[in-house]
């Protein structure tokens, strides 16, 4: 199980170097540069000239081999082209603010998706099932923005309990990441319902009620770790669409998140910062996943074996 | 107890335990820590000062920006939120006191004298101090020059070099003898200490500044904070008018969309300032108690310039003519800018040195259907033509297309929008065969002369490079020896009204419309001060003896 | 039907209700065990046999399966009218359940010492460790050493996992095992091993049993008594040399004859002529009217009652 550890950690580093040569591939191909925007309407020899200067000019091979070296060997992410400030520094203030929405993002959906979506499945067809079902596929049509703006209203502006942008301390989070785990809750709902309804009428689902455990125990420790592997699954993938998604709850609730200087970034082609953030973001996805097979090999000992014997096998 | 099941329901809070821990964490470090201080309150020549020693407690101002300031360093590409959050903090060494005057104070210089033109020596005041500690001398102004050229501030450029005479003066030579070169590069070349700009760049700090206000708190795009300092270098006879400090406290929050701002506008005893709103919100923000609700009009013009090259059809004069007269800037302010808006009487911007008001009693293309139909057919061009519209990409490039469209449907022109990022726009406009006929450019002041702005946008420095001639495309020799006369030391305002009179004649360009800067304050500020390129400067502002806001 | 009766089932009615149809899978059922006897439950698939298997231990799927009527008396107590915290209580404790397929019986993610331990732990009421030890007992009980204790259920063959499930429904020492086709997935050498143990488990604990099969030679091997069901109802009940040797029902007899001979050899089975009944739409009278050789009118007119062959022995039948 180590050795599949290390192996999936190493597998990491071909896979972000490769979407770093992607992703500059397709900045390179787009059409304007970081010294134009600087430049603005200026005359065509100075943009040349700031061009030159920036190091833009040069083929792309050197460049991309230069970004990688800096990046990978020397471990500098450089300065931003247009911003001019220190892109480790820009990404250590603005990482952790989006990181924060998608862990708490993922915690609030797996913790209220999994019962409501046990709950659904206990109540199949029933007014509980249809409830459940009914909020689910609100929340999933309902957009990340105006659910935003409708909390804020209600409780910055009629309420006056939170506050209605900014940072600080805990009441500045916790209308962001409800606005921005909506979504989720109703995708994990609806993948425990359906995951749940499938294990529920497994044998031995019913020897465990033959033994004499009540419905609770049944559930809890025969048919949820046993629905739980597509669910963690769907959750690891979702904390992707988190990590990006936040963009919008950023830009109304203020926050200085990736997601606004990823697309401010591109907007400037500002090459540096874009790699940087991508970076970054890919990294943090990879580790997620890893800890998403983890936690299926640790729900299932099948997987567990296959991971640990995979190698054995060739 | 089943062991397994048991510790899988421990490890999910493990997890969010630390996480909650670690967010605890990351809210202490995000708030920052306020010192206590008392501020005795100075006085500033017009006595407008709130000061707190009434009650013991610092007055504070929380303004409500709508766009985000993403770095805190003197040396950065401007934007006018920029402006507005640096106001206070870095100085310059001379400008213009307000939006619209005409006179030019030093700030940092005490002092200048033209040597011939492209020379000049000056002086600066021998007592100023940063708020480090640092005191500032002429070989900062070298560091801060050589900085600007550095990061390819756009009109450090003009600068050629920098040499230090004595302590506190140095002689500046500058790379074109233009009018108003100087002053325009003593506007725009944000000076700071290099003692206090390598202290920042070794820790991480905010560099300190020479202005009234020191940045305790700076939050990259969401908001800082900025406080009054008891030790301000300059006698209150002497401030600048933009170095004044008649609050203790002020706060920037950004706040980019559109309903938060609405939202904030709507609480003045949480927001005392909010700047600009989006022109939706104006006219509810107007029905606000206790709020006043302020436009002034922008510096920037929005311009239609015409491909006047062979390329494209607008080369013809007339249909050029026939365009202006069937844009019905009416239509197009109630339309795109929800009335917050105005036409510009002529071209030029009125509040540069060298705007002839009498040029205003000209007809400046004034919307008239008749006049356009009767160009369209001199020019000859057909029914159902096409033309192509370009524009930065927004909103408002799509709404302003639209109303010009359904003007132009009015004479039989078919109008096509698009809209271009800024990264790739020059690509588009310098090659003038790549298919476009109108586009959009926001042309701003480019100094306090009025020439500057014309023999930037109108001559070959211009947009286009010195192959295609000015921003229409199209090279007129005459017309570039008027911008050079007038932009020497023997230009007269008959060779400025000559520039006049010309570029309206030929309609190569044609100013539009211009937003208008809205802002909405409590009425306990009197009344806002604006810097000359109209950045609101907050502490400069005149609060009222019952503004009572504090800490 | 006296004092001594452990187990007694008086006139099940079990349905199973869905949108389109009612299935009537079982039709007043009337049995009888006594303590420490075995009684086999025979019929073919789809009989009704799991139903009352499941009926017992009230673990009935409740949409759609609904229980009608009828009274179920474990040691006196009306099984179907206990709360469901009592009966939880009974559950695994005095009754236990082991199931047909052994594939999919276990819980794949939770390790097999472990799903036995469960069971003590929940009636027994004693610590983790005490509750593993019994449990390493059990399985080597049925055979499996201890060391076994932590592996997971895809880690065993089918014949020890039928065993686990066999550890794991006696390991609170029940006094009811109900063995549904315990042996129907396994093959015939490891069904041998499986009987064996069956039968040392037996001898030791004394249990009553109720094992529901379709296999004549298991019956023969285990049990004390006999049940046959045929569509949701018993047709013959009695003594198992009563029952093999005078077989009185026509069913029953169909069914011993379509075993076939060791001795003879014989080109084509002698299989029941018709095909089961449709649960939804059952004949009024008696339900193997339609295939049986010594039909006539009245059988298919009424229902008919059990009445009495012999010693013991009843059937189903007017003849």
């Amino acid at each position: 199980m180590i050795r599949y550890v290390f192996r999936r950690l190493a597998l990491m580093i071909p896979i972000i170097i490769g979407v770093t040569v992607l992703v500059f591939t397709i900045i390179w191909f787009t059409p304007g540069d970081a010294a134009e925007v600087l430049a603005g309407n200026a005359p065509r020899e100075q943009v040349e000239e700031l061009r030159r200067l920036m190091g833009l000019d040069r083929p792309y091979i050197v460049q991309l081999g230069d970004y990688l070296y800096n990046v990978f060997i020397r471990h500098d992410f450089g300065k931003a082209l247009v911003n001019k400030t220190s892109i480790s520094a820009d990404i250590v203030m603005r990482f952790p603010k989006s990181l924060i929405f998608a862990v708490f993002g993922i915690l609030i959906s797996v913790f209220a998706g999994i019962p409501l979506g046990v709950y659904a499945a206990l109540h199949q067809n029933k007014t509980g099932d249809s409830l459940a079902t009914a909020f689910s596929l609100l929340f999933v049509s309902t957009p990340g923005f105006w659910l935003a703006l409708m909390l804020v209203l209600l409780f910055a502006y009629r309420l006056g309990w939170l506050p209605p942008y900014g940072m600080g301390g805990v009441e500045y989070w916790i209308m962001p990441v409800l606005a921005n785990c909506f979504h989720g809750v109703a995708i994990i709902t609806r993948q425990t319902r359906s995951s749940m309804l499938e294990v529920i009428r497994s044998d031995f689902v019913v020897m465990a009620r033959s033994k004499g455990l009540s419905e609770g125990e049944v559930i809890v420790r025969h048919a949820l770790p046993n629905a739980l592997i597509p669910i963690i699954a769907v959750a690891g993938m979702n904390f992707g669409g988190m990590l990006g998604g936040g963009l919008i709850i950023e830009k109304v609730f203020s926050i200085p998140g990736i997601g606004n200087y990823l697309v401010t970034a591109v907007g400037q082609r500002d090459f540096t910062a874009v790699m940087g953030g991508v970076i970054i973001t890919s990294l943090f996805f990879s580790l997620v996943m890893l800890a998403a097979d983890l936690g299926m090999a640790f729900v299932d000992p099948r997987v567990k074996e296959q991971y640990s014997t995979a190698r054995r096998r060739k | 107890m089943s062991a397994i099941a048991s510790r899988g329901m421990k490890k999910p809070w493990a997890r969010g335990l630390a996480a909650v821990l670690a967010a605890a964490l990351l809210a202490g470090c995000a708030s920052g820590g306020n010192e206590g201080g008392q501020s005795a309150g100075n006085q500033a020549a017009d006595g407008q000062v709130v000061s707190a020693a009434q009650e013991g407690r610092r007055t504070k101002a929380t303004v409500a920006l709508a766009s985000a300031v993403n770095v805190f360093a003197p040396y950065s590409k401007w934007n006018p939120y920029l402006g507005i959050q640096y106001a206070g903090v870095y100085e310059r060494l001379a400008e213009r006191e307000q939006f619209g005057s005409d006179s030019f104070q030093g700030v940092l210089m005490k002092s200048w004298e033209k040597v011939d033109d492209v020379t000049y020596d000056c002086v600066l005041y021998d007592y100023i101090v940063d708020s480090d500690g640092n005191p500032f001398t002429a070989e900062d102004v070298k560091f801060s020059v050589d900085k600007a050229h550095e990061n390819g501030i756009a009109d450090s450029k003009y600068i050629e070099s920098i040499e230090v005479t004595e302590p506190y003066a140095f002689t500046m030579k500058l790379t074109d003898s233009g009018v108003g070169i100087f002053e325009m590069v003593c506007e725009t070349c944000w000076m700071a200490a290099r003692a206090a700009f390598e202290k920042s760049e070794a820790d991480g700090s905010i560099c300190a500044g020479t202005g009234p206000y020191v940045c305790v708190e700076f939050i990259s795009g969401s908001s800082t904070q900025v406080e009054k300092r008891d030790d301000y270098w300059q006698t209150p006879e002497l401030t600048a008018v933009t170095s004044r400090a008649n609050v203790d406290v002020i706060v920037y929050n950004t706040v980019s969309e559109t309903t938060q701002m609405a939202i904030s506008t709507e609480d003045p005893a949480g927001t005392q300032i909010c700047a600009w709103l989006n022109e939706s919100i104006v006219e509810d923000a107007r029905t606000i108690p206790g709020v006043t609700v302020e436009s002034k009009e922008s510096i920037q013009m929005k311009t239609i310039v015409f491909n006047a090259s062979e390329y494209s059809a607008c080369s013809s004069e007339a249909l050029r003519k026939a365009i202006c007269y069937a844009t019905d800037n009416d239509a197009l302010i109630t339309g795109a800018l929800s009335g917050i808006g105005y036409a510009p009487p002529t071209f030029g911007s009125p509040y540069a040195i060298g705007y002839n008001k009498a040029w205003e009693s000209g007809d400046y293309y004034n919307y008239d259907i008749e006049k356009a139909k009767a160009m369209l057919a001199e020019a000859g061009i057909p029914e159902g033509t096409v033309l192509k519209f370009y524009g930065p990409a927004g909103a408002e490039t799509e709404k302003t297309g639209s109303v010009l469209a359904s003007c132009l449907a009015a004479i039989g022109l078919k109008l096509e929008v698009n809209a271009v990022e800024a990264a790739t726009q020059s690509t588009y406009l310098n090659d003038l065969a790549s298919g476009w006929d109108i586009f959009i450019a926001a042309t701003t002041l480019k100094g306090p002369y009025l020439i500057q702005s014309y023999s930037y946008y109108c001559s070959s420095v211009g947009l286009n490079n010195q192959v295609n001639g000015a921003m229409w495309g199209v090279r007129d020799d005459d017309f570039e020896n008027l911008v050079d006369k007038s932009n020497s030391k023997d230009g007269a305002q008959a060779d400025l009204d000559a520039i006049h009179d010309y570029v309206v004649d030929n309609c190569y360009v044609y100013q539009w419309f211009s937003n208008y800067f809205t802002c909405s304050y409590v009425d306990a500020i009197k009344e806002t001060v604006t810097n000359f390129k109209n950045n609101l400067v907050v502490g400069a502002c005149e609060f009222s003896a019952d503004y009572a806001y504090y800490e | 039907m006296s004092q001594d009766t452990f187990l007694s089932v008086r006139g099940l009615t079990v349905e199973y209700v869905t949108k389109y149809e009612t299935v009537q899978a079982v039709n007043g059922v009337c049995l009888d065990l006594s303590k420490g006897q075995t009684l086999g439950l025979v019929g073919e698939t789809g009989a009704g046999k799991t139903t009352i298997a499941r009926a017992v231990t009230r673990i009935l799927q409740s949409p759609p399966a609904a229980v009608r009527g009828g009274e179920i008396f474990l040691d006196g107590v009306d099984l179907l009218k206990l709360p469901e915290r009592e009966m939880c209580h009974m559950r695994g404790n005095r009754i236990s359940m082991i199931f047909q397929d052994p594939m999919t019986a276990l819980n794949p993610v939770m390790c097999v010492g472990n799903q036995i331990a469960e069971v003590i732990r929940k009636h027994d009421h004693v610590s983790a460790a005490a509750a593993r030890q019994q449990a390493e007992m059990s399985l080597e009980l049925v055979g499996i050493p201890a060391q076994r204790y932590g592996e997971y259920p895809h880690q065993f063959s089918g014949g020890m996992k039928q065993r686990v499930v066999i550890a794991a429904a006696l390991a609170c020492g029940p006094d009811l095992l109900l063995a549904d086709e315990p042996t129907t997935a396994l093959d015939v050498t490891i069904q041998a091993q499986m009987l064996d143990m069956m039968h040392r488990l037996h001898d030791l604990k004394e249990t009553s049993t109720v094992i529901i099969t379709h296999d004549m030679g298991v019956v023969a091997e285990m049990c004390d008594y006999v049940a046959v069901i045929y569509a949701g109802e018993i047709v013959e009940y009695g003594a198992l040399e009563d029952v093999f040797d005078h077989a009185a029902h026509p069913y029953t007899v169909g069914l011993f004859a379509a075993i076939p001979s060791m001795w003879e050899d014989v080109a084509r089975l002698t299989p029941i002529p018709g095909q089961p009944p449709d649960p939804t739409a059952l004949p009024v009278g008696c339900k193997f009217s339609p295939r049986c050789a010594y039909m006539d009118g009245e059988c298919g007119a009424r229902p008919v009652e059990m009445k009495t062959v012999g010693p013991g022995h009843t059937c189903r039948c007017l003849r």
